[in-house]
This record gives structure tokens, C-alpha cells and sequence, in this order.
């Protein structure tokens, strides 16, 4: 299909309407040398995670020494596959584009290979997202020419 | 009374791009007096120290109760410097320009810092005798500066 | 430490919680003035001060507008935490012989310059973020109401606690804010109340979260030997603790039902030699109802998991196993931003018994916790009648 069936909290970029102020796109990230790697994988589809490589712990985000022994790290790609370790469902923000969004799911997943990064929960209403629940990285939002950002669905 | 300093100057001493001051409650009082062209200063009522910038309390015996002591619009230069640097692109064709810490009469050793013009910034110097100038930036805000004063039987005692 | 023995001697909130013609700095100048009032002490008594703000140098540039030179200073920056810590470091100057007396100061005029809608903003505005650790959950239209949800969520996945549970802290603070005539709040309300309100971030309602205001605090910390003829009793700093788990990212915190007080809390109550049953009453932080729950968990009143039900029986209320936040707390009477301070004075008041209709009786034990960023800080203070 063209355009994605839009849902409440799908979070997907607004349409301009004319006469109208233009919408604000979501903030991007500026990259800096610990993370280019990081959000320019996101923009091609692709989750990466740190992997130290004197202790094997995964890492996010992305730093340059291991958290637990101070190592080198070096990327791996992740399986996509999570878990919610929390959420809830904004519906208060003033800034734009989010109160143009709610309400929408922040949420903290736990990837497969450890490390807990935060994301949005799109492709189901907000009410129903549960703590547990399987998710996938199912949405590579490009959001500049460096960046992208992984947004999570319901596993299946 | 007379009007205090030398008189106003009419357009922008630096370039538009220079930031503008903005008055709160606090300090509105002394922006206000420069709108009228009147150099003020803030004094105690309760021991009668003068301060400067403007504040609710007397840093000397901490009274909430203060008063706009008008000046005579003369002063000394307590230190000054000569910024030869622009800071801004805009401000290339300002430099060199003085900036300094002016003594103004009355004032109870409270200092102002501001500008010295209308001279050679390798004229100034320490204990050089000024008087004030005002610049009329908008309808709302008159800010004021500094120019040599007077004639060479003003400048007694230069340190 | 040797003799030296840490007091706090004179203690005062500003004006609040409204306060339009006042600056930042008024707000500091008007709290200091009424504290050294009440320690009966002067301004050039003072040789130390300590407070912090969102600018570097905070503490550098009060000290200037209230025209102090000060040979001792504190901006340490733990968010709400914060005055927990400086009063803690204070302390630890006395008893050095670092300083005599400490002036410690907070201000703010956040009502009155950004106004109701703080808390709820944040990742808009369609710029490009700096580089930095804060990034990486700065971009999810995340707010600081949404941290405290998450961490209340994943509670009560884990141990069932109800937002009912929740709810009864914030109908505890406003039966202490009816008896307090500068609360922001007042009017009694009910839990059905609290969970009818508008949601602003599952599963925090609005009555879950502190109100908005102006006000500010401030307290006088010196040696028992100079308060032994001043006016005022001298409360005794026992003890003092801080810690912190992570800064502006809760992904970098690895159990959200676990805050920085389970550190704080157990080292400041060593230090003080005390345990939890000897608190008579407490100060902590209630940023939103969850972080009163997560707090008194983690200090050690009740097991983790139950603080659900300790809020619910009454826990926090006047004849309650921990009467806390005796003026109102944050939820009803005044929260300007970093609310330490407000934990201190009166902590110090109901050691004094100048807590008036929310006097504990004979309270000889009290404990100010400080909570601070996104659940990131946490700082505990031991205060005492007697000397220890
Ligand atoms: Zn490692
Ligand atoms: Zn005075």
C-alpha cells in the first residue's frame, strides 16, 4: 500500500497541510565518533549492539570502553527480538511533534542480547502494550542523512 | 537641575547584532532612570551604601529597602581595557573600542562598566576624568556611555 | 570526627508558592535573611555558603549578589538531592574546622518563569540533539512524568502495588497541606480522587505528581559549640549519605524499582548509628506518589514490594509507623524545582516541636531523603534532638 493505515501512537511523520504552520520532524540525533556507527546502522535497517572483547558483556549505548572491565567493544548486529521491561503512554508533551502523536508508548525493551535501550511500541493501540510482552524492531525511521531511529512492534 | 551629562547621541554605537539588555524587576528602576536620561545608582536607605548592578539587598547590611540616587553624570575611569579582537563578525569595524569601569561621582565607589567614547581608545587612561553620554537604542531603553570630560584644568590628579 | 559536632542552628522557607515580582535571587536573599534571623546570627558571621542552581558557578555568583566572600562553598548538583548533600558536606566542613557557619540558600521562580507545563515537555522542537550520553532517551518524546512512570509501572508488574495504593500518598500530603496556610493546595481529596484525574503518563495521574511553584529555603549549619548561646535548639546533623544510579537515561538503570536511597539510606543510618524503627518522622522527596513508595522501600521501613501497602494503611499520616512530609510535602504545598531544602526545614521544625498541627509528639529522630533527576540521586540526611 502507499500510505500506512495511521493509527493513534504510530508516530508516523505528519502530513503537511497547507496554510498551516509545516509539522516539526522528530528530533534527530547529532552522531559524534562513539556513535555514528550506531545511528547511521539504524538509518540502513540494522541494530547494532556493543560487544566487549575481552569479556563478552553487550553494551548500549554505545561508549567506548566496556562497561564492566574497561575493554575494547566492538559491533555486533543484534536479532531485533526484545522484551518490555516497562512503558507507559505519554498523554502530556507540549512539545512538537509528540503532541501531535499522543497518546503514543515509550518504552524500555530488553534486546535479546542484553543490553536495555528506550524506544517507542508502534503497530498496536497503546492499551495494548503489557510489561513482558515479546517485541521486534519492526521500523527504521530515517530522521536525518546520519540517522535513524529502531521503534519496536509486537512480536508476530 | 540640570540635565546631567553631556547629551545624547543618536544612532547605534555598536552593530545591531550586539545583544540588548533586558530589565527585571529588579533592575528596572535604573533602566528606567537612563530612559530619562538620568544616571542613577542604588543606595541603601537603612546605612546608605551604594551598589552595583541593581539588587533587592544591600550587601552591606542586607536592607530590603533601597532608593535611585540620582548622579551627576561625571566620573572617573577606575580601569579600563582596549578590545582590539571582534568577538562578533559584525564588530570588525568597531574594534579597537575601550571598555572600562568607570567611577562616577556621587556614586559611593560603586563602578559601572561601560564604554569610553567619542576619543582615541590610546588616549584613555586610569583616573581619566568622563562624563556621560547617552545612547537612545529604542523607545524603551537608553543605555549610557562614557566621553572624555572637560578641559585640562578638570584633570587634576591623574594616578 | 573528633569533637566538633555538626548543628543545624537556624532554619526558614521564603515567601511561596507564588511569587511573580520576585527574582531567582530575591527568593535566596529573603530565605537567608529569615534563617540567620532565626539562628540569631548575622551575615558576617557567615564564612561558608552552599547552594546550586542550572548554571555553572551557581553558588559563586549568589554568594556575589548577596555580597558574601565566602572561604568555604558547595555547588555540588544532585538534582532534588541536592541540599541533602550540601548540608551532609557542610557538616563535614564543620567538623573539619573548614567553616564556622555555614549559610546554605535555594531559590527559585520556576512557576512564575515557565509556568504549569513543566515535566511534560521534552525531545520536540524537531532540532538536532547534541551528542552525549543524554541522547540516546531524549528521542522518544519521553517526559520526566514518563521516567517516574516507567519505574511505577515496572513496580507494579512486580509487586502488584495498585494505583489506588499510589493515590493514598497524595491524599496523605494534602490532609498534612490542610494545616498548612502557605500549601498550594488544601482542599481535602479523596483517593477516587487522584485516580479520576486526567493520565499524563501511565499510570501517574495528575494528583500523582507535585504541584508547580515559586518559594525557596534556607539553613544555618555551625559547630555545637557556637550554637550553645544562640536562641534556637540546635538540631544535631547525625548523619548523611548520597549516591547515584545513573543520570538522564533510565535504560542505563538497571532495576527501576530499586532507587539510590537503598545505597544512601542503609550508609547515612550507620553513620547516625540508627536504624528505621528510630526515625520519629520523615521528609522525603514526593516529586510524584511512586518516588515515596520506591523511598521508603529502600530506606529500609518496610520490604521491598510492600511499600504499596504501607503507604495505603496510613504509613505516612499523622499516627502513622512514619508520619512524612508533615507540611504537605511536594505533592500539595510547594514544589519549586529542587525541593531539598523544604525536606530540612522541616525536619528541623518537628525536632524543635514548632510543627504545630502536624507536630509528631516528642519527635527526637528525623530523616530528610532527597530525590533527585530521573530517579537518578538520592540523599539522606540523619537529624537529631540530642547530640549523638
Ligand atoms: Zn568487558
Ligand atoms: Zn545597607
Amino acid at each position: 500500500m502507499t500510505e500506512p493505515t495511521v493509527r493513534p501512537g504510530d508516530m508516523h511523520p505528519l502530513p503537511e497541510v497547507p496554510g498551516e504552520r509545516p509539522p516539526k520532524p522528530r528530533p534527530a540525533p547529532l552522531p559524534d565518533p562513539e556513535s555514528a556507527e550506531y545511528w547511521a546502522a539504524a538509518r540502513d535497517g540494522r541494530l547494532l549492539v556493543q560487544r566487549c572483547e575481552a569479556c563478552g558483556h553487550h553494551q548500549l549505548y554505545p561508549r567506548a570502553v566496556c562497561v564492566v572491565c574497561h575493554g575494547p567493544v566492538s559491533w555486533i548486529e543484534a536479532s531485533g527480538r526484545a522484551t518490555v521491561y516497562s512503558f507507559t503512554v505519554i498523554r502530556q508533551n507540549h512539545s512538537r511533534p509528540f503532541r501531535d502523536w499522543m497518546p503514543y508508548v515509550v518504552a524500555l525493551v530488553d534486546l535479546e542480547e542484553g543490553p536495555r535501550i528506550m524506544t517507542n511500541i508502534v503497530g498496536c493501540d497503546p492499551e495494548d502494550v503489557r510489561v513482558d510482552m515479546p517485541v521486534r524492531a519492526a521500523r527504521f525511521d530515517r530522521v536525518s542523512d546520519e540517522a535513524g531511529l529502531v521503534l519496536f512492534a509486537p512480536e508476530g | 537641575m540640570t540635565t546631567p551629562g553631556g547629551g545624547g547621541q543618536s544612532g547605534r554605537w555598536f552593530p545591531d547584532e550586539m545583544p540588548l539588555p533586558a530589565a527585571n524587576a529588579e533592575t528596572a528602576g535604573w533602566w528606567e532612570a537612563c530612559l530619562s536620561h538620568r544616571l542613577v545608582v542604588q543606595r541603601c536607605r537603612s546605612c546608605g551604601a551604594t551598589r552595583h548592578p541593581p539588587g533587592p539587598l544591600c550587601p552591606d547590611c542586607r536592607c530590603l529597602e533601597s532608593e535611585w540616587a540620582t548622579l551627576p553624570g561625571t566620573g572617573t575611569v577606575y580601569s579600563y581595557t582596549v578590545v582590539r579582537q571582534a568577538f562578533l563578525p559584525s564588530l570588525a569595524d568597531t574594534v579597537p573600542y575601550v571598555v572600562a569601569a568607570v567611577e562616577p561621582d556621587g556614586a559611593g565607589g560603586a563602578r559601572f562598566v561601560s564604554n569610553v567614547v567619542e576619543c582615541d581608545p590610546e588616549e584613555v587612561c586610569v583616573g581619566m576624568p568622563v562624563e556621560v553620554v547617552w545612547e537612545d537604542m529604542g523607545p524603551e531603553l537608553a543605555v549610557p556611555r562614557f566621553r572624555p570630560r572637560g578641559t585640562a584644568g578638570d584633570e587634576g590628579a591623574t594616578a | 570526627m573528633s569533637g566538633r559536632r555538626a548543628v543545624i542552628a537556624g532554619v526558614a522557607t521564603s515567601d511561596y508558592p507564588n511569587l511573580p515580582g520576585m527574582s531567582e535571587h530575591a527568593v535566596h536573599a529573603q530565605a537567608a535573611s529569615r534563617a540567620l534571623a532565626d539562628a540569631g546570627l548575622d551575615w558576617s558571621d557567615v564564612d561558608g555558603f552552599a547552594t546550586t542552581g542550572f548554571f555553572p558557578m551557581y553558588a559563586v555568583g549568589v554568594a556575589e549578589y548577596l555580597g558574601l566572600r565566602p572561604t568555604y562553598f558547595d555547588e555540588t548538583n544532585a538534582g532534588g538531592a541536592s541540599f541533602e548533600v550540601l548540608v551532609e558536606h557542610a557538616a563535614y566542613a564543620i567538623e573539619r574546622g573548614a567553616a564556622e557557619v555555614v549559610l546554605v540558600t535555594y531559590g527559585s521562580v520556576q512557576l512564575s518563569q515557565m509556568g504549569r507545563t513543566l515535566g511534560t515537555g521534552g525531545g520536540g522542537g524537531g532540532g538536532r540533539m547534541a551528542p552525549g550520553p543524554a541522547v540516546y532517551d531524549a528521542l522518544w518524546g519521553n517526559t520526566l512524568v514518563g521516567s517516574y512512570a516507567l519505574a511505577a509501572r515496572r513496580h507494579m508488574h512486580e509487586f502488584g502495588t495498585t494505583t489506588e495504593q499510589l493515590a493514598s500518598v497524595a491524599v496523605t500530603m494534602r490532609d498534612h497541606a490542610a494545616h498548612n496556610p502557605q500549601a498550594q493546595y488544601r482542599e481535602p481529596i479523596t483517593v477516587e480522587d487522584v485516580v479520576s484525574s486526567r493520565l499524563v503518563a501511565d499510570p501517574l495521574h495528575k494528583l500523582d505528581c507535585c504541584v508547580i511553584s515559586d518559594g525557596g529555603g534556607a539553613c544555618v549549619v555551625t559547630s555545637a559549640e557556637r550554637a550553645a548561646d544562640l536562641p534556637r535548639p540546635p538540631v544535631y546533623v547525625l548523619g548523611g549519605a548520597h549516591a547515584t544510579t545513573h543520570h538522564m537515561n533510565v535504560s542505563a538503570d538497571p532495576d527501576l524499582t530499586v532507587t539510590a536511597a537503598a545505597m544512601s539510606g542503609p550508609l547515612a543510618f550507620a553513620r547516625a548509628g540508627i536504624t528505621p524503627a528510630d526515625v520519629d518522622v520523615a521528609q522525603i522527596y514526593d516529586s510524584f506518589t511512586i518516588t515515596v513508595v520506591l523511598s521508603v522501600e529502600d530506606l529500609g521501613f518496610c520490604a521491598k514490594g510492600e511499600g504499596g501497602a504501607f503507604v495505603a494503611d496510613g504509613g505516612l499520616g499523622l499516627g502513622g509507623r512514619l508520619p512524612t512530609n508533615t507540611d504537605g510535602g511536594g505533592l500539595s504545598a510547594c514544589h519549586p524545582g529542587m525541593r531539598g531544602m523544604f525536606l530540612i526545614v522541616e525536619a528541623v521544625r518537628q525536632l524543635r516541636g514548632e510543627g504545630g498541627a502536624t507536630q509528631v509528639p516528642d519527635a527526637r529522630i528525623a530523616v530528610a531523603h532527597g530525590t533527585g533527576g530521573m530517579l537518578s540521586t538520592g540523599a539522606t540526611l540523619v537529624l537529631g534532638r540530642e547530640a549523638p
